[in-house]
């Protein structure tokens, strides 16, 4: 095998594609959003970050929550819609 | 008349108190993390006295259970713009320990954040989640992190902090000062810088930590088990400066973190501690006794003691996800090198490097992480030590088993 064969196998088992489609509903642009839950972040635009319960969170960004929740920092939450959080519904 | 202002007064108080409920939200949860350990027999030094070295046996290591982290946090937020946070643990179920006590204010949104009070500073990749244990692979801490070789005090007591994004990427920074070791009007300075990229399918950190004594700093208490720093015990005074550099990679299946850390030291020994604690049973070895002694404990003054800890570690994780969970198969490797600590733990040493006759280890470590649900996480590790020691490279082995749960209220 060569070598342009090997390194292109090497970066598509590390770069599989792990793409997300997100569902949501606030006033945030999409990709914002999706730098913040990536980031892990509590919040964006000054809203919180609500994640509907019993939805599929992807296994890394849920590790990375709960990892910044326990460090004491703020991270997405699971809870209800309301008119002053960003409700996220898919993932 | 007076009566319906009574009757208003108590609504409105009603209502405020309401509204300001509405505002203050708290979440309560924690974790409880336990562990066996089996050590192979593990070389250990002692006897000796004042002007003899030690020596150095093998003793038998029965396997050990633990529950180090019996843990309940407390996090609050008013608004968007207060937060405090409480961190207890009872190591063991035995006592009840504060690890972080803080309450934080947004001075500029998330660019300038003001937290005061018992924190743990950021620094390296470990330092501030290290309480997150569930989370993150391998059961122990890199060896920076192990309470017998800190470079720094884990926590310390102001920080201001934020970040800033940059397209989707995110720069966060951070300067703190605090207690830590100072020996009196000194104004001990930390500070962590890190960049992420977020790709497509990829995210990576770059990030530097430092930190300064900014002058004399002095030693914890010998009896003071709850604190460590960068000091050692048998210092009367010490200046030292601490560098390090760090990355992290990750995609959806595989992580590799790296880091480097180097502090340089300009200290003082003690040498009436020295006359007192190492005349019988030091357990140091020869160049330990010729180093800290001057080639004999119960005659040794105060000396200079110049010099450098360097460490550093590669580790690495790749997840494969089944329907019965994740499982996650890792391996790391650890540097560590200080020339003036000692095997004695009791008197602030460090049974690894302190047992080497040059004052380093290293450690490889093979492990797995399966996790059935995000919550919870089972892992299994084995470590190799290598050191070299009476003039021979000497190997024992450890294995692990830790077991972790997340709850929450």
């Amino acid at each position: 095998m060569s070598m342009k064969k090997i390194f292109v196998l090497l970066s598509l088992i590390v770069f599989a594609n792990t793409s997300f489609a997100l569902t949501f509903k606030g006033d945030v642009k999409e990709d914002e959003l999706m730098n913040a839950l990536r980031q892990g972040k509590g919040s964006v635009n000054g809203k919180k970050i609500v994640i509907k319960s019993g939805i599929e969170v992807p296994p890394a960004m849920k590790t990375k929550w709960m990892e910044r929740q326990l460090s004491g920092s703020d991270a997405p939450t699971e809870g209800a819609a309301s008119a002053d959080v960003i409700f996220v519904e898919a993932i | 008349m007076f009566r319906r202002k009574v009757i208003a007064a108590i609504s409105c108080a009603t209502l405020m108190s309401a509204a300001q409920a509405q505002d203050l939200k708290s979440q309560v949860y924690g974790y409880i993390e336990g562990y066996v350990e089996k050590n192979e027999k593990t070389p250990t030094r002692s006897g000796g006295d004042a002007s003899t070295p030690g020596t150095v046996a093998r003793e038998t290591s029965p396997h050990e259970f633990d529950t180090p982290n019996i843990v309940l946090q407390v996090k609050s937020n008013y608004k968007d713009k207060f937060s405090g946070f409480l961190n207890l643990v009872s190591p063991g179920g035995e006592e009840v320990q504060t690890r972080n006590a803080w309450a934080e204010a947004k001075l500029k949104g998330e660019h300038l954040k003001f937290r005061m009070g018992k924190l743990y500073r950021p620094f390296g990749l470990y330092n501030e989640i290290l309480d997150a244990v569930p989370t993150f692979i391998g059961i122990e801490p890199p060896e920076f992190l192990d309470k017998d070789h800190l470079f720094v005090t884990r926590t310390t007591n102001l920080m201001f902090h934020g970040e800033h994004s940059v397209g989707s990427d995110l720069l966060r920074y951070a300067l703190t000062t605090g207690n830590d070791e100072k020996e009196s009007t000194q104004l001990p300075v930390g500070g962590d810088l890190r960049y992420t990229h977020y790709g497509a399918n990829y995210d990576i950190t770059f990030g530097t930590s430092f930190y300064f004594s900014n002058g004399k700093a002095k030693p914890f208490d010998l009896d003071d088990s709850k604190n460590s720093g960068g000091v050692q015990k048998w210092m009367l005074e010490d200046k030292y400066q601490v560098l390090g550099f760090y990355s992290e990679f990750n995609t959806d299946k595989w992580k590799v973190q790296a880091e480097y850390f180097v502090a340089d030291h300009n200290a003082t020994r003690n040498g009436d501690f020295i006359q007192q604690n190492f005349g019988t049973d030091s357990a140091l070895n020869n160049r330990q006794m010729d180093r800290i002694c001057g080639g004999n404990c119960a005659t040794a003054g105060n000396s200079n003691a110049d010099y450098k800890i360097e460490t550093w570690y590669v580790r690495t994780g790749y997840t494969v996800r089944s329907e019965y969970g994740d499982w996650t198969p890792y391996a790391q490797f650890d540097y560590y090198s200080n020339p003036e600590t000692i095997a004695n733990k009791d008197l602030g040493g460090d049974n690894e490097a302190g047992l080497s006759d040059d004052g380093k280890f290293t450690k490889q470590t093979l492990g797995l992480v399966y996790r059935p649900v995000p919550v919870a996480a089972l892992k299994i590790d084995t470590s190799n030590h290598n050191q070299k020691i009476d003039g021979t490279y000497q190997n024992y082995l450890e294995a692990r088993f830790s077991y972790s749960y997340i709850w929450s209220l």
